[in-house]
């Protein structure tokens, strides 16, 4: 039988009001790594601040969209987890 | 150093560090920032002076120092990457440094309300002293003039913060800041000494922290 994969999308968050991107700064993972629910994945930084990404769940790292340095939105989805 | 409860709130731990190095309080914040994860506190902080260091944020430009990596070498001043936000500070003896460590949902998990509550939280600091602090549109930190007297740097992870501000008191924490450019930029820096027409002790600014901190994240 075929084992159903699920696939869950990372998003950038919603870093508080009138925050609307943040840059992608540090990858601390790579594809193919295997990840524990909360383990940081990303660095983001905005304003002063640098947030640390968590895992949404555990699983590995399938697919990461955005390099290191790239402007992105809030709401974007930068990375993919296979659970 | 010394560890205190903090009033209106029993699960904080306030630390006054005293004069400590850099890596130290980076490792103290480490410990505190577990234990407000775990829940075993509600909130932490750490007041503390640094020996003479400069800090690179994750934001810095290569073009932030001003010096060579030699001449921090011969000034025994370090150059440390750090995982905070923002540029590049200085950090010295004459100057005030708090590391709250709290957990943001406390502010709506808004990076920006928080970063503004630690601003305002200066400037009721400095006005304590009769020194007129300032935030200024556009950038952050707390300004007196077109001079800057406290800088702002943060980082989160699991939603808590750590990192913070810098105060500075004494004109001895003024003069590494040739070094650099503060935050990026090109602008000048001051400090308590010069504004609050007498000269303010570490030990007197530790102490208006502790208690501006025991007001301000634990009330």
């Amino acid at each position: 039988l075929a084992q159903e994969v699920k696939m869950t999308t990372v998003v950038v968050p919603s870093l508080g009001e009138g925050v609307e991107s943040a840059m992608v700064s540090y990858w601390y993972v790579k594809t193919g790594q295997q990840v524990k629910k909360d383990e940081v994945l990303v660095e983001l930084t905005t304003d002063k601040a640098a947030f640390n990404l968590p895992s949404p769940c555990s699983g590995r790292v399938a697919e990461i969209r955005v390099p290191e340095g790239t402007q992105v939105k809030v709401g974007l989805a930068i990375a993919t987890i296979e659970e | 150093m010394s560890y205190a409860g903090c009033q209106g709130c029993l699960r904080a731990e306030i630390v006054d560090a005293g004069l400590i190095e850099f890596d130290a309080a980076r490792r103290l914040q480490a410990k505190l920032h577990q234990r407000v994860r775990v829940a075993s506190l509600d909130a932490a902080c750490v007041v503390c002076e640094h020996l003479p260091v400069v800090t690179v944020g994750r934001a810095a430009c290569a073009t932030s120092l001003r010096v060579s990596a030699d001449e921090f070498a011969r000034r025994a001043i370090p150059v440390i990457g750090v995982e905070r936000g923002g540029d590049v500070t200085y950090h010295g003896p004459g100057q005030l440094v708090v590391y709250p460590i709290i957990d943001l949902s406390r502010f709506g998990h808004d990076l920006r309300k928080y970063l503004a509550f630690l601003e305002l939280l200066i400037i009721g600091m400095l006005d304590e002293w009769g020194v007129s602090g300032t935030r200024r549109t556009g950038l952050r930190g707390v300004w007196v003039g077109d001079e800057k007297i406290a800088s702002i740097g943060i980082a989160v992870k699991h939603w808590i913060s750590y990192y913070g501000f810098a105060v500075n008191i004494g004109t001895q924490a003024l003069e590494n800041f040739q070094l650099i450019k503060p935050c990026g930029m090109d602008i000048a820096v001051t400090c308590v000494n010069i504004h609050a027409g007498r000269p303010v002790a570490m030990s007197e600014a530790r102490a208006r922290a502790l208690a501006v901190v025991r007001r301000g994240l634990c009330g």
